[in-house]
């Protein structure tokens, strides 16, 4: 509890320069190895191998959190910086040519898949918390579902008071085709994921046109269910950032389980053939 | 709409008093009894008679052989009169944790820790019902009503084994720790069949007030007991001869400041505003004053601030141990000047300070200090600052970040959670740790009051001053000694919620317990469910720490002493 706290910027250049350090060393080495008759693309396979293993050994780390291993932030650094080297060992093993043969092509897939989903996993990591923090209330993933369903109780409460207290349907008919269905689900995933509010604005805004048709006490209860659809609509904002976050690991931890299947496969089909 | 209005009489401070038993008859009778009776009642107004302190602010108390009275280390607020039979101070040795009804925090091996992958228990809460058998050396009984008591098995051989002190009719104790809100320094446990008179510290404040023989007696005994040994323990005094830390004990001046339970009042202050707030906090020396003093904080905590136009802005604060006006002392002193205090400090809470006198300083203490020690130059202002004029601490920790953990009284976290949301990835890893830890239990919730980006969660921060410790009646929240975590002794908790209703931040629940098979363990009597409390124990058993903080991948949680400055700049500027 009492360690140091290092800033993220001289770690940031102490692992960058570690990382180039090494892939530099990888490079020099297979250079070197190209000049002689050993085969340099044994040398780079089980270097790679020997990386995939270190980096699914993250995964094994997660799982075992009472275990005095260290800190997962640091091995979340290993793993992110022997990526980095994994890639370059990967681009020099294929020669930095798309492979042929069915075995080898889903090989360099996977592995792209793998790297790739990491990228944006890491990317989401960094970028998603500050959008999160700066919109909408905090509220745990598991009980988004909860808060969902109380917002459109809520909403569904005004809508029927408008009808007992004015006798008019048109905030209940409004509530019906277009904000019901608004409130029943989360919405537009993709919108939240770019930071686009058109169907935000699109739905308060025919909101607003209703007014001219309402007196003074249902304009009042439609602003509170305005209120409420933007509050659901932050909800769903939330929801969508906190999926995101977690749901790109589904990819990411899959993928790599079957990578390490192939490359097994591969190493057997190559000693097997050499 | 016309509001209706509710009347009701003020509340009164005497609304609830201690004990309902304490009649006419009875208030008679103790007051007739040593020390009471050697108390001038005539210097208590009529409107708060020493009867009245007496009828409301008191209980009468009776004990079995072996009844555990008060634990060391305990937490107390109320000190206690003997007022027939004898209870016994164990001296030496302490007696072990079991036996105040505590847990010996061990450590698992590798091979248990190992073991968690897949001996967790699939039910939520399952305890091993064989652990609530009982201990060998201590029960849990049942006294006068529902209260339940820790019992030695065996007092006679505690008796003989250990050092003891007896303590008999007329003699009063627990009185320095149920001023001072510190824990207490022995194990207290009856002797014979007793009658105590408890005195909760409301009227202990009332009589020392009023009483000065009463005042100088607890005064005396504090001076004497800890005093010349907290000098001795503080740096700035350290290189002083007996005689020399004799004198400085004897002009030193005690003084307290603020409520005593300032944990039922601080969230209706904190929701006030600007200087409102500030208006509520008790000041113990301000700006305008020539440091003629320095401030020892004793207990609690105290918000060092600095005029701004019309408002005060958070500098710093301060907590046990901590000294207030040294640098101006040693100004003073180097320049024949008389400089104010160049900050306001005032009591968040309730406050216990030392004034030590800046002549005895001058006199004793600086003109001998190690280079090490010798309080920065300083170069004095007078007057209001210009809010753009930068704080002391401004550019490491903004003032609105110190006001909120002042406010809120976070100050008081040994190890509290804060989580950074603008790197926090909302994984729960850090809440899956917690419960791969704790049998699958987690133990805190990933939410809270936040600053910014900045979230104080609910887990247990470990306070400085656990107030949920007072009132367990069987000890079974305590401090490990060890590492001074606060910790439950699942055994011996009985499920009261004293703790859990205690605490200021809500961050003990109360859990209803299973056996193995996922049933709930029912208790014969009432064939409810038996309830324990439940909370962060830092991972004390685990190797390796807190898991929460060492779970988080994304560097955005850490468990840190609010108290230190330092380290939470360092981490907020991260």
């Amino acid at each position: 509890m009492g360690e140091p706290v290092k800033a993220f910027a001289s770690r940031f250049r102490r692992n960058l320069v570690a990382t180039g350090l090494l892939a530099c060393v990888a490079l020099v080495l297979h250079a070197a190895l190209s000049t002689t008759l050993t085969n340099e693309d044994f040398f780079t396979g089980w270097l790679l191998t020997g990386s995939l293993g270190v980096l699914a050994l993250y995964n094994v780390r997660r799982r075992l959190p009472f275990l005095p291993l260290g800190s997962s932030s640091e091995w979340l650094q290993f793993h992110a910086y022997v990526g980095i080297v994994a890639v370059v060992l990967f681009f020099l093993h294929v020669g930095f040519t798309v492979p042929t043969g069915i075995l080898d092509l889903t090989l360099a897939i996977g592995f792209t898949l793998v790297a790739g989903s990491g990228i944006v996993g890491l990317t989401l990591a960094r970028r998603l918390p500050q959008r999160l923090a700066r919109r909408g209330e905090e509220v745990l993933y598991d009980r988004i579902p909860i808060f969902r369903h109380r917002l459109m109780e809520r909403a569904e409460i005004l809508a029927l008071r408008a009808v007992e207290e004015t006798g008019s349907s048109t905030i209940a008919d409004n509530y019906a085709d277009r904000l019901r269905p608004f409130f029943d689900s989360p919405r537009n995933f993709i919108e939240h994921t770019m930071e686009v509010t058109r169907s935000r604005h699109k739905l308060l805004d025919e909101m607003r046109d209703l007014e001219r048709y309402l007196n003074d006490n249902e304009k009042a209860i439609l602003g509170e269910i305005a209120d409420l659809a933007r509050t659901k609509d932050d909800l769903d904002y939330q929801y969508t950032l906190q999926t995101l976050m977690r749901r790109w690991q589904f990819l990411h931890v899959p993928c790599t389980y079957a990578l390490i299947l192939l490359v097994l496969l591969h190493i057997v089909v190559v000693h097997a053939f050499a | 709409m016309a509001r209706r209005l509710v009347e009701l009489q003020r509340p009164e401070r005497w609304d609830n008093p201690f004990s309902a038993d304490m009649t006419a008859e009875v208030v008679d009778r103790v007051v007739g009894l040593p020390p009471l009776s050697d108390i001038d009642a005539s210097t208590f107004p009529a409107s708060a008679s020493l009867r009245d302190v007496i009828r409301n602010d008191t209980r009468i108390r009776r004990y079995a052989p072996g009844d555990i009275v008060v634990r060391e280390e305990d937490y107390g607020n109320s000190a206690f009169v003997v007022l027939k039979g004898s209870v016994r101070v164990i001296l030496r040795p302490r007696l072990p944790a079991e036996m105040l009804g505590r847990q010996a925090t061990r450590r698992r091996s590798l091979w248990q820790v190992i073991r968690q992958i897949w001996g967790n228990p699939i039910h939520p809460e399952v305890r091993d019902v064989r652990r609530y058998q009982g201990d060998a050396q201590v029960r849990l009984t049942k006294a006068d009503g529902d209260e339940f008591r820790l019992t030695l098995r065996d007092p006679f051989s505690i008796i003989r084994d250990h050092l003891t002190v007896e303590i008999g009719p007329g003699e009063m104790f627990g009185e320095i720790a149920a001023v001072s809100r510190s824990p207490r320094t022995a194990t207290i446990f009856s002797e014979t069949h007793s009658e105590l008179l408890e005195i909760r510290w409301q009227g202990l404040r009332d009589i020392r007030r009023r009483d000065a023989a009463f005042r100088n007696k607890v005064d005396q005994l504090y001076r004497e007991h800890s005093l010349e040994v907290q000098f001795r323990e503080t740096p700035l005094f350290k290189n002083l001869s007996p005689e020399q830390i004799g004198e400085v004990s004897r002009r030193t001046q005690f003084a307290s400041y603020g409520e005593f339970d300032w944990n039922t009042t601080y969230k209706a202050v904190a929701e006030k505003k600007g200087i409102e707030r500030l208006d509520d906090e008790p000041v113990i020396v301000t700006e305008d004053q020539v440091a003629d003093n320095l401030i020892m904080v004793r207990s609690g905590f105290a918000r060092v601030s600095e005029r701004v136009d019309h408002g005060h802005r958070t500098v710093s604060y301060l907590g046990p141990g901590d000294l207030f006006g040294l640098n101006e002392i040693e100004h003073n002193r180097r320049n024949g000047t008389r400089v104010t205090y160049q900050h306001t400090l005032r009591a968040t809470g309730s406050v216990d300070v030392l004034r030590v006198p800046a002549e005895i300083l001058v006199e004793h203490v600086l003109p001998n200090l190690p280079e090490d020690l010798v309080p920065p130059a300083i170069v004095p202002r007078s007057g209001s600052r210009s809010a753009w004029q930068p704080a002391d601490r401004a550019g490491k920790i903004e003032p609105g970040m110190l006001e909120y953990l002042v406010d809120n009284r976070f100050i008081n976290g040994t190890a509290s959670m804060m989580i950074n949301m603008d790197r926090c990835t909302r994984c729960d890893e850090c809440v899956k740790a917690c419960a791969a830890s704790h049998d699958n239990n987690p133990r805190f919730v990933r939410h809270g009051p936040q600053f910014g980006p900045f979230m104080v969660a609910n887990a247990c921060m470990h306070c400085v001053d656990p107030v949920c410790m007072i009132g367990c009646p069987t000890g079974a929240i305590h401090r490990n000694v060890q590492d001074g975590q606060v910790i439950i002794n699942d055994d011996t908790c009985i499920g009261c919620g004293s703790c859990a209703n205690s605490c200021p931040y809500n961050n003990i629940r109360l859990v209803e317990i299973r056996d193995g098979s996922g049933g709930y363990i029912m208790d014969e009597q009432s064939n409810t469910p038996l309830v324990k409390a439940t909370k962060c124990d830092l991972c004390a058993d685990q190797l390796g720490g807190p898991a929460c903080q060492r779970a988080c991948p994304n560097d955005a949680l850490i468990r840190i002493n609010l108290r230190d400055l330092d380290r939470l700049a360092e981490w907020v500027n991260r």
